[in-house]
């Protein structure tokens, strides 16, 4: 009975997940497509001739209707054939392959300072004292509103140029992968697309908290004998499904701030390739990076709701 | 029995006579905590001074003097220097200021209007219309804003105008999901059930007893919007996408500042305060304005 519920958890959130891919790649497709301008003239360049590019149009499947190149294109792209990038001169796959692994380091990184924010802030806000949960506040206030590409760029100045305590730049120092060496390459942008996710964290540990805090929970764990350590670790795991929830939607925040601080920092991610094929009006390119953003975004949301089932037993339960 | 029945009327009497007590009689301004009230200040003399620029005695922002590069913060002529094309620091962001705020605040008011309305209709509707409207919002909700504002931003092109369209059309999503829980939060409570009951029309609720709650509720989120909206147009201008090239804006004198990064990394870091300031004024005016509604002002 258990698992049918939640069997038919999981199917039916994977399948809101496949209706939601299917729609967000077809604003991708439509939202480029829609651009001004062909195509073929801009790979061809202005002195190919007119037969040229009608011959570059017919390969590149221009003259079917739109509806049958969108399919043509997701269909391709489920299989991993992106296309070919004329800007790079090879095919898509190629190009955003080692882009990805920068910009999923970079995001784990991210992730796992701002949950390191999120339960330091949480707690700070809800200690016993007025002063620390004044400032935290404070902080958080700063942190939620500041954006991501300001706080890159005043990281660089004050820990890469003014005090180069850091590498400006770049995943790893040629010829050197160890840890330490990547480490120290990634901790300034991390911590750029971590605070205002952190701070949203915080947020809702404090509230999961101060609502606890409301109720005979505490007091009555404290009455049955348990040391502190105990019941935070209590408090903890009735904050933790909102927090998951809130982690999982805050990926979408950091996976648009890559997009700038990625640049910023000389990262090859798909953020930096995006702006990159932006300004080559690389169009091919720029459907396929924002298709598998989008993409990772609704997984991750997907594996949080997953993980929210494991660890809340109501929502396997209750309605979707 | 009669003496109930008096009492009854006694107590009617009681209510006719009650003195008039004026709920909320402090304005909205002095229920705000002071960090808002300062914010609201400071975006008030940045519009000031934002209105009164071709007035006010600043450099011309477009042309500069090649001789004069790359001025130091406290130059002579420069108070805040000038950018690699000698043009002065204070010109260029007093315009730059000009330009993002209303990049900044036109789609919030648009997108605000428009996501209103959409999420009145589906709060107020239910069923199939919700359905359909909400899930739709939830299909743009799966998109990172900034990729979706930089789609959007390719789509339509470059130009204040069009940066203008495609900020509205992201912020729409957001402020139509807070209208709509607003709206689903009050939709079946007594009062509403008690005016629809006693025969007020259906425009006649909305202007009465939905609005009036969900409209403050609203803005207060859409103010908030606007510092996230600013930092958005500032990363649009910051990659080329946003207001064209000679017209100052502050993502693009952001970007124009990265070639002082290494030889006055001051200098380059004053558009940067600039967008931060900007970005972290709003959300405080709108956290004020969120306390003075809900009644807990000052100290939490």
């Amino acid at each position: 009975m258990r698992h049918n519920r939640l069997v038919r958890f999981i199917g039916s959130r994977l399948l809101l997940t496949v209706i939601t891919a299917f729609f967000v790649s077809m604003i991708v497709f439509f939202a480029v497509r829609a651009v001004p301008g062909d195509p073929a003239l801009n790979v061809l360049g202005l002195q190919s001739t007119a037969a040229d590019r009608e011959a570059l149009r017919r390969v590149m499947g221009l003259d079917q209707p739109l509806i049958v190149q969108f399919f043509n294109w997701l269909g391709h792209a489920i299989t991993g054939d992106f296309g070919y990038s004329y800007s790079q001169g090879r095919p898509v796959a190629s190009v955003i392959g080692p882009a990805l692994g920068n910009t999923l380091l970079l995001g784990l990184a991210a992730s796992i300072l701002a949950v390191i924010i999120g339960l330091a802030m949480g707690n700070a806000a809800t200690s016993r004292w007025r002063g620390l949960r004044r400032t935290t506040d404070w902080i958080e206030a700063v942190f939620l509103s500041a954006p991501q590409y300001t706080v890159a760029l005043i990281l660089l100045i004050c820990f890469a140029v003014l005090l180069p305590l850091f590498p400006a730049g770049g995943v790893s120092t040629r010829g050197n992968g160890s840890v330490t060496d990547i480490g120290s390459h990634l901790l300034l942008p991390a911590v750029a697309l971590a605070l205002a996710p952190g701070a949203q964290m915080a947020r809702s540990l404090k509230t999961s908290i101060s609502t606890l805090q409301a109720t005979e929970l505490l007091p009555s764990l404290r009455a049955r004998g348990l040391s502190p350590l105990r019941i935070t670790v209590h408090a903890h795991h009735n904050a933790l499904p909102p927090m998951v929830t809130v982690l999982g939607i805050q990926v979408g925040t950091m996976l648009g701030g890559a997009l700038f601080v990625e640049n910023i920092f000389s990262i090859p991610g798909l953020g930096a390739l995006v702006v990159q094929s932006v300004a080559l009006r690389d169009y091919t390119l720029i459907q396929a990076v924002s298709l598998l953003i989008a993409v990772i975004f609704i997984v991750v949301l997907l594996l949080a709701d997953l993980l929210n089932a494991l660890l809340d037993p109501r929502i396997r339960v209750g309605q979707l | 029995m009669t003496g109930l029945a008096s009492a009854n009327q006694g107590a009617a009497v009681a209510i006719d006579r009650a003195p008039k007590v004026r709920f909320r009689s402090r304005p909205v301004l002095s229920r705000m905590p002071l960090r808002s009230q300062v914010a609201l200040g400071v975006l008030l003399v940045l519009v000031i001074v934002v209105i009164l620029a071709p007035v006010l005695p600043l450099d011309n922002p477009l042309t500069g003097d090649l001789g004069s590069r790359l001025l130091p913060i406290g130059s002579v002529d420069h108070l805040l220097g000038t950018d690699s094309q000698g043009r002065d620091m204070i010109s260029r962001l007093v315009y730059a200021t000009r330009t993002s705020l209303i990049a900044g605040l036109v789609p919030i008011i648009i997108a605000t209007i428009i996501g209103l309305i959409i999420g009145t209709v589906a709060g107020l509707s239910g069923g199939l219309v919700n359905t359909i409207l909400m899930r739709a919002i939830d299909i743009l909700f799966a998109f990172p804003g900034v990729l979706l504002s930089l789609l959007l931003a390719i789509t339509l092109g470059v130009g204040l105008g069009t940066l203008i369209l495609a900020l509205t059309l992201v912020w729409i999503a957001p402020v139509a999901r807070i209208a709509e829980t607003e709206v689903a939060r009050i939709r079946d409570l007594d009062y509403i059930t008690a005016a629809r009951s006693s025969g007020s029309s259906f425009p006649g609720i909305l202007a009465r007893q939905v609005t009036p709650v969900t409209l403050p509720a609203v803005l207060a989120y859409s103010t908030s919007l606007v510092g996230a909206n600013v930092a958005i147009a500032g990363g649009l201008g910051f990659i080329g996408l946003g207001v064209p090239s000679p017209q100052p804006e502050l993502g693009s004198v952001l970007q124009e500042m990265q070639t002082a990064l290494y030889s006055d990394p001051l200098l380059s870091l004053e558009p940067v305060i600039v967008i931060l300031a900007l970005s972290m004024m709003f959300p405080l005016i709108g956290d004020g304005i969120r306390q003075a509604i809900n009644g807990r002002g000052g100290d939490s």
